[in-house]
């Protein structure tokens, strides 16, 4: 078994988790009670060379140990954030090629086709054109997408879609990640003076990045995402690149993709105009901004000191490493655009407009058809749970998901499939070998009868959390909207001698945080300031702990 | 740019295969679609068109992966490391015989038996649809010039794409990327030339054969082309004409 999860996990042999060159060895910072036991690695003895030894307490946490920490956290009144994290293991679940070919070996061959009707439960919006707006006005309008004479989702979003899902949900690698070609770090140090971004401590996505303050004093960051996360086939290979194919530099690693998936067209009648809203002057809804000076986005690693260049003493949150993948909840756009419309939720200087965007109608059907070559049983079942994840899961598509918009059901009407066998070929002259027979996808509460050898495909976690995020339940009625632009929440600073000193908090700068004691002090600086913790920002929002934290696959 | 060199009609005809990218950049932009130069009176006019090398490395793909085993899909690899292999798979003589297979390396005696011509040869005609400039939708391009020397002979468009960063969500940044494609709709045709051979159970072979690609092309498992796994390269067969000739006639 050449598996790895995150219970397992102690020690890895020939990962380079810190970006340096392969055949330095990484010596981790002093810490107490660091362990390392042994554990098998997924490479061959031979690729094995370097032996690095991590901390008991850089092992990650997954959600359902943040959500037992913090299930008796008092409600207070703001809305749950529109998204959440699928907390990252230290680790993705790789196999073997030689699992892979002993895998197919004893599983009949499948291929053919399935057709899959789309039904939108709130509105869908692909971005087409979009035509400028009036002055202060960023967008105008949005048009749908369309190919030539057609309006249609595009089957790479579809792809996209499934393909993130299914990393997601058996623990693979992050196929998509910011990166430059460079050796620029991909979220790199910015000046806050000249960018309402500012961000002052740069980090990537896979390596190590070394910062250097204004006083000349330097330091390390660890990467993102955990660098076996990186897809490298020399390693093995993840489920989603077996299906959905991956393009290796090493000669002859390279996979072909096993799933086509194709645009799901309609035509115009289908198509409503709906509300969007933005901000204009800076990508407050739409784009990204993390940081590795707060523990939004980052797992916390320590508190730091800064005098600013305005001569402010603060505290930062320094936080090393993403929480994990984002997803966003489903919600009603209608009820959530309304939320956001109300002007006095925003600063005069950074007014809310809204534009209208051609969506495909709440309740509109589309098809589309999705062609599987050579694909065992275990991994077509695992497609078909994907399109259908159990009665509660459903998948979000396309834009403004922040508010609601593009929540979809995927029905699979009909799955045509014909065996192929990798030893014994077709019979040219038998003309029944050749038909397509209906083919009975195993149920969603079959699921865990889906293993390589003694190893379950789908990782109980990801799936449990998966579930917390993805759960559609209209009858729930959820508002999920991002904190307010005001004091206590993002825009506020941490002062060191008015907020954090009085507290007795001051012995903790500069030492390494467990992930208890991080719980701790954004409990204490609460009433400062409230975005501080992710897990206990959400844990604290309306109906977190009553409803999400329930939600069940 | 590369610069293909290839005779057609006894002209030198230069194949201009057009592949723009910006260096560095993990995704290129492809500025245009195959096409080939040819000569008209006294001119030189370019066409589009879908290289018969590719429909005939779909077919010939397929047919391997179908009817040969699994460890024979790669042929000039498995017999150059067989001493001299006589459990050779069914079809394996058939599909020789019909593309035809050239082998460089191996011992002489399989070199000797293996290689031989085809039989089978494979002409696309050009799109006869007309329009001037691609149709563009979701990209900042703006095309409003005109297209006074380019082919204009098919409806094509330009797709976009761009992979979201699966932890921010947001668009990867330098991850948008366009690329222009033959539209859907588009009509082509296709002779597809089998010689007879002097065998009539190889001539069965061929027969069985052809109607079943044409069977799987209208099935969608026969694609041409790139990016297959986003639904491209779907093809169907509208109408068939099947000629005999003679043998000894082409």
């Amino acid at each position: 078994m050449t598996k790895f999860n995150s219970d397992s996990f102690e020690k890895l042999k020939n990962i380079d988790t810190t970006g340096l060159k392969k055949g330095t060895t990484y010596t981790p910072p002093p810490t107490k009670n660091s362990s390392t036991l042994e554990h098998k690695s997924i490479l061959p003895e031979k690729r094995s060379k370097t032996i690095i030894q991590l901390p008991a307490e850089k092992k990650r946490k997954r959600r359902a140990e943040y959500d037992e920490w913090l299930s008796n956290e008092p409600t207070e009144y703001h809305n749950p954030n529109p998204f959440d994290f699928i907390f990252l293991s230290n680790h993705p679940a790789l196999y073997s090629d030689e699992e892979i070919k002993k895998f197919e070996l004893v599983q009949d061959l499948f291929s053919g086709h399935l057709e899959i009707e789309l039904t939108a439960l709130t509105p869908i919006h692909i971005v087409g054109t979009q035509v400028p707006g009036n002055p202060g006005r960023s967008i105008g309008r949005s048009n749908f997408y369309n190919e030539s004479v057609d309006y249609c989702i595009p089957g790479s979003s579809i792809r996209g879609m499934l393909r993130g899902f299914i990393e997601a949900l058996t623990n693979g690698w992050i196929s998509q990640a910011q990166e430059k070609e460079d050796t620029d770090p991909a979220y790199p140090k910015m000046n806050g003076q000249t960018n309402p971004h500012g961000r002052h401590i740069g980090f990537d996505s896979f390596r190590v990045t070394e910062n250097t303050r204004g006083n000349g004093q330097k330091s390390k960051i660890e990467p993102g995402i955990p660098y076996a996360y990186k897809p490298d086939r020399t390693k093995g290979l993840d489920i989603a690149s077996y299906l959905f194919g991956i393009i290796s530099e090493e000669k002859g690693l390279s996979c072909k993709h096993k799933v086509e998936i194709e645009d799901a067209v309609f035509s115009g009648e289908a198509l409503k105009d709906y509300p969007m809203v933005d901000i204009n002057y800076t990508a407050f809804m739409g784009g990204a901004h993390p940081s590795a000076s707060n523990w939004w986005y980052m797992v916390p690693s320590k508190i730091l000191e800064r005098r600013t260049g305005n001569g402010h003493h603060v505290v930062e949150m320094i936080g090393e490493g993403f929480w994990g993948r984002k997803f966003y909840f489903h919600q009603d756009p209608m009820e959530c655009i309304s939320f956001y419309k109300n002007p006095q939720r925003w600063q005069p200087n950074r007014p809310i407009y809204e534009y209208q965007a051609a969506c495909l109608k709440e309740k509109s059907k589309v098809f589309f058809n999705i062609y599987v070559k050579r694909l065992s049983k275990a991994m077509l079942d695992l497609l078909c749970l994907c399109l259908m994840p159990g009665d509660n899961i459903r998948h979000k598509l396309g834009y403004g998901k922040q508010y609601g918009y593009g929540s979809i059901d995927l029905k699979i009407k009909k799955a045509e499939m014909r065996k192929e066998n990798n030893n014994s070929p077709f019979d040219l002259y038998k003309e029944e070998s050749w038909g397509f027979q209906n083919y009975n996808p195993c149920a969603w509460k079959e699921r865990n009868s889906l293993k390589i050898e003694e190893n379950y495909i789908i990782d109980e976690a990801s799936l449990n959390n998966l579930a917390g995020i993805l759960s559609w339940k209209p009858t729930e009625s959820i508002l999920f909207s991002y904190p307010l632009n005001s004091r206590k929440y993002f825009q506020t600073p941490i002062r060191y001698l008015e907020d954090f000193k009085p507290l007795n908090l001051g012995h903790l700068i500069g030492k390494n945080l467990s992930d208890q004691q991080a719980i701790d002090v954004a409990r204490q600086l609460w009433s400062t300031k409230k975005t501080i913790h992710f897990p206990l920002y959400q844990a604290r929002a309306k109906w977190y702990k009553e409803i999400i934290m329930k939600r069940k696959p | 740019v590369r610069i293909l060199r290839s005779f057609k009609n006894g002209c030198l005809i230069q194949n201009l295969s057009f592949s723009f990218a910006t260096l560095g950049s993990t995704y290129a932009q492809v500025g245009d679609l195959y096409h080939s130069l040819e000569i008209k009176g006294d001119k030189v006019a370019p066409y589009y068109h879908v290289p018969s090398s590719s429909v005939r490395g779909s077919l010939r793909a397929w047919t391997i992966e179908h009817l040969l085993p699994k460890d024979w899909w790669n042929i000039e690899d498995k017999l150059k490391k067989s001493d001299f292999p006589n459990n050779n798979p069914v079809y394996l003589d058939n599909i020789l015989n019909l593309f035809g297979f050239a082998i460089e390396g191996a011992k002489k005696e399989i070199s000797e038996k293996y290689t031989r011509s085809g039989r089978l040869t494979i002409r696309v005609g050009c799109f006869d649809f007309d329009q001037a400039m691609p149709s563009v939708d979701g990209a900042d391009w703006n095309l409003s010039a005109t297209n006074d020397f380019g082919p204009n002979n098919v409806a094509r468009h330009i797709k976009p794409r761009n992979p979201l960063d699966r932890i921010t969500h947001a668009a990867k940044e330098g991850g948008l990327h366009n690329f222009l494609e033959f539209s859907k709709g588009q009509k082509l045709h296709l002779t597809i030339e089998v010689r007879k051979s002097d065998k009539a159970e190889q001539d069965l072979f061929d027969q069985k054969l052809l109607k079943r690609w044409e069977s799987e092309i209208n099935s969608g498992v026969i694609r041409f082309g790139g990016l297959t796994g986003i639904g491209r390269g779907r093809a169907k067969v509208i109408s068939r004409t099947i000629t005999n000739q003679k043998k000894g006639g082409n």
